[in-house]
């Protein structure tokens, strides 16, 4: 699998591990890409020609495979820069609706392990609305969230929360929150972050019973592009995202219509070549099979968890094998966070990539996440299925360099200094 | 020519760098400080907090002390900095440049990186404009 990439072949001695930031490029995607823009390009639904046409038939194609993925109607995804775009139209879209009732503007409730990207945007709206704005907690002490249903009441207009972490890999299980939550308020509009979820967790909207999501292609081996998936009789009723071309119906001095579904909120000329690359990134994600792909990522993740706690002073964030009491966490998926013991995680990535290992330091845009859990930063390595065990054997190496190399009085006064 | 960042390590982990991550001799508070200043770097999370005792007459620093929690780089940039402005003008470190750190330091540093190594630096001078304000 690792040939369908062409930049191990570009690069022989890279140890790519920071999967969770991006995905690298599978061959036909890139060639996705170049043959469109050599051979079918022209603008969208604009030409009366059959070149524009073409190119309108190609992303058509291109956005029903694509809704397929998620088991949503085409008319319902809505192409958008990245998961932050789509996270922040969705807050401002939704926004133009909240009115006052009587004096409440009622409350939003996100959780405290929330990607700034999901995060800031419901936090300022709430603000600007004045509205109340909930956090659901996380106690670091157990590595556990609290239940997301107990902060919602009659009042919750809006619950924005992730289906994966992109600090410790934690899988939520959507489903089950989203139920509860409908039980409580039926009227509660349901938003998740699948920005990680997309290339680890079987995403089934229908299955799932949420009203919104958002994702970038960038993370499941694709172009940069975004997706907003809603239900199709809730963006019917919504505002567009932005005003222009494409997206109207009828424009006059006085008033404007919007055009049907998806087209209202796709408004300027849309990213033909990265629709159409997507979906040649989900068919190739198909073939290789996302249950194998899951396997592979499980395995080696297994195999670094394995590897890391054998590292005196290395201390991984989530992973318990303990189960959930409040079962909002079922499982993890293939990102580890860890610290080591005196060593400061920007130092560790820039020891690991020495030896061409890329890894990620930092607060992963989860501030209020790490206040939570007391530390500034973590180091984080994320797998895809493409990885090998040499990957997980030379970042081991690497975090054993920079011990030997920093001597973190930590580890020595403990007598672990090597 | 530029030396390459990557070959850089070598440099930016050698053994004096490191005494001054592992052993900061000015670690520490100032109780009585004249000025004191926190910041952080948002890309990273690093943070440093600077304390400067002042002998007014003269407008020099007499002592500075630093705390916080970093990296190699923005942990000995503070602890370096703290050490060298002892004794310095009020003026001279008001006008210190990007330049001056990483000659400082003696390195060559990637963007991401000049950041950590400015921040202790950064610190000082908010800190000089907010008492020089308070004057």
């Amino acid at each position: 699998m690792r040939k369908h990439f062409a930049i191990f072949k570009h690069r022989k001695g890279l140890h790519y591990l920071d999967n969770a930031a991006t995905t690298q490029k599978p061959k036909v995607v890139i060639e996705a890409i170049t043959g469109y823009l050599s051979k079918d390009n022209a603008n969208t639904h604009r030409g009366i020609y059959a070149l524009s046409e073409n190119a309108t038939i190609k992303v058509a194609e291109a956005r029903k495979i694509i809704a397929g993925f998620i088991n949503a109607m085409p008319e319902e995804l809505i192409f958008v820069r990245n998961t932050t775009e789509g996270m922040n139209q969705l807050t401002n879209s939704l926004g133009k609706d909240i009115t006052d009732t009587g004096g409440n503007h009622g409350n939003i409730v996100v959780t405290e392990i929330e990607h700034h990207s999901n995060f800031v945007p419901w936090q300022q709206l709430a603000k600007s609305k004045g509205m109340e704005f909930r956090v659901v907690r996380f106690d670091a002490e157990k590595n556990i969230l609290n239940p997301i249903v107990d902060l919602v009441d009659q009042d919750t207009r809006i619950v924005s929360f992730t289906a994966m972490s992109n600090v410790t890999g934690a899988i939520l299980d959507v489903k089950g929150i989203a139920k509860q939550i409908r039980a409580k308020n039926p009227n509660t509009i349901i938003i998740i972050d699948c920005a990680q979820a997309i290339a680890h967790v079987k995403i089934d909207v229908k299955d799932l019973d949420i009203d919104f999501l958002s994702f970038s292609m960038h993370k499941l081996y694709g172009p940069l592009i975004g997706v907003v998936y809603g239900k199709r009789y809730l963006l019917e009723k919504m505002n567009p995202f932005f005003y222009g071309g494409n997206m109207i119906h009828k424009v006059t001095i006085e008033e404007s219509t919007w055009a049907d579904l998806p087209e209202k909120f796709e408004a300027g000329t849309i990213n033909g070549p990265a629709i159409v690359a997507s979906a040649v990134a989900m068919n190739y994600l198909h073939e290789i099979g996302f249950e194998n792909s899951r396997t592979v990522e499980d395995k080696l993740t297994k195999y670094a968890l394995k590897k890391l706690k054998a590292i005196p002073g290395v201390k991984i964030i989530g992973h318990e094998k303990t189960k959930d009491p409040n079962h909002q966490i079922i499982g993890y998926g293939p990102i580890i966070s860890f610290v080591v013991d005196g060593i400061h995680p920007h130092d560790l990535a820039a020891i690991c990539d020495k030896d061409e290992v890329c890894i990620r330091a930092g607060h992963h845009c989860c501030q209020p996440f790490m206040d939570k859990l007391g530390i500034a930063a973590t180091a984080r390595a994320s797998i895809a299925f493409y990885n090998k065990k040499s990957d997980i054997d030379a970042l081991i190496t690497a975090i054993n360099d920079a011990i030997n190399i920093i001597k973190p009085e930590s580890l020595a006064s403990k007598g672990e200094r090597r | 020519m530029e030396p390459d960042p990557i070959s850089n390590i070598d440099a930016m982990y050698r053994e004096e760098l490191l005494e001054y991550y592992n052993h900061p001799a000015n670690r520490g508070i100032i109780e009585d400080a004249q000025i004191k200043f926190s910041d952080q770097n948002p890309l990273c999370g690093d943070t440093v907090e600077l304390f400067v005792k002042l002998d007014i007459e003269e407008q020099k620093i007499k002592q500075a002390k630093f705390q916080g929690n970093g990296c190699v780089i923005s942990m000995a940039s503070a602890a370096i900095i703290s050490e060298y402005a002892e004794g310095k003008s009020i003026d001279e470190l008001k006008t210190m440049t990007r330049e001056d750190m990483l000659g400082l330091l003696g390195l060559h540093l990637t963007p991401a990186r000049v950041k950590c190594a400015m921040l202790a630096l950064t610190a000082l001078k908010k800190g000089i404009v907010e008492y020089e304000s308070k004057k």
